[in-house]
């Protein structure tokens, strides 16, 4: 089964080290290994807001390239 | 390496550059700083050399680092704009380029052409390989010889195998440079969203996921990054200066 938030991920073009360090700026505080597991995993695991502060670091990004920002907030 | 008095080109001794290649201090000398070193000492030892510069290989595209002259630096900007000549051979095929006599060869019409009319007689192309990847090379011009001498090559291939390491290290540490400052921005960030969120909590009596809310939907109506946001915020309550 395929991984929304990881297909997201890699329609952003950014590496995987560059995600985390947008995702902790933001306020995200989990490892990159472990974010990167859970991106593979579609964020099953992810608290809600952990999760969010996900959502925005790749919404970001791709409002940066002028694309739609499609990943949804779990917490609206 | 023993003199020869047949009037060739002397290479001195091969230890000294080594030495003093391997014994740059990393942290000290930007890559830049490396790069010009390799080419004056490849300048300066290898016999028939008369200009030299190094090709490295970025992102997919060719582009010289350091060279000795303009001449040299030219004449690799043909190559790379048709695609074509001795040290895109090199780095292409990963291996070094054997001596070329300008005059004659029909691979590489607009590079032979520009060469012969800056009055370059042969070239030579050394790859810079790290673990197996062929990331540049280094490029021997000669105006004086029709052909660079086996065992000036030999000290290029040597002298090259000493840059790639070097150049290999460089090339790392610049990288973690980079990150050094990319998380040192990331942490900024993240305490202003952290001052910000504090704000919000103190201000509403809510928790630090809900003023985070409060924020990101405040930067999703207002088409702003959140980190502006949160900066304005910051600011907006600290004290006028009196």
């Amino acid at each position: 089964m395929d991984s929304f938030l990881q297909t997201a991920f890699e329609h952003t073009g950014l590496s995987p080290i560059d995600l985390w360090l947008r995702y902790v700026a933001l306020g995200g505080s989990i490892p990159p290994q472990d974010l990167l597991a859970q991106i593979a995993r579609d964020g099953a695991e992810l608290d809600a807001y952990q999760r969010d502060v996900l959502a925005l670091a790749l919404n970001e990004r791709f409002h940066e390239l002028d694309m739609d920002t499609p990943v949804p907030y779990v917490r609206d | 390496m023993p003199d020869q008095d047949d009037g060739t080109a002397l290479a001195p001794d091969r230890g000294p550059v080594a030495t003093e290649l391997g014994a740059v201090l990393l942290t000290e000398r930007s890559l830049d700083e490396l790069l010009e070193l390799v080419v004056s000492l490849a300048r300066r030892t290898i016999g028939g050399a008369d200009g030299v510069s190094v090709s490295l290989s970025r992102d997919g595209r060719l582009l010289t680092s350091n060279s000795s002259d303009e001449v040299v630096r030219e004449l690799d900007e043909v190559q790379y704009e048709h695609n074509r000549g001795p040290c895109v051979e090199t780095i292409a095929s990963g291996i070094g380029t054997s001596t070329v006599t300008v005059d004659g060869d029909a691979r590489w019409p607009e590079f032979n052409a520009a060469a012969s009319q800056r009055f370059i007689t042969s070239v030579a192309g050394v790859p810079l390989a790290v673990q197996d990847r062929t990331i540049g090379s280094i490029n021997l011009y000669s105006g004086t010889v029709e052909h660079f001498a086996p065992e000036d090559l030999e000290v290029a291939d040597l002298f090259a195998r000493q840059a790639s390491i070097v150049l290999a290290n460089a090339v790392a540490f610049e990288s973690s440079t980079a990150l050094n400052k990319n998380l040192q921005e990331a942490l900024i960030t993240r305490e202003v969203i952290g001052e910000a969120k504090g704000i919000i909590m103190a201000q509403t009596h809510c928790s630090p996921e809900e003023a985070f809310d409060q924020l990101r939907r405040e930067s999703q109506q207002a088409n702003r990054k959140l980190r502006v946001l949160a900066e304005e915020l910051v600011q907006s309550v600290q004290h006028e200066p009196s």
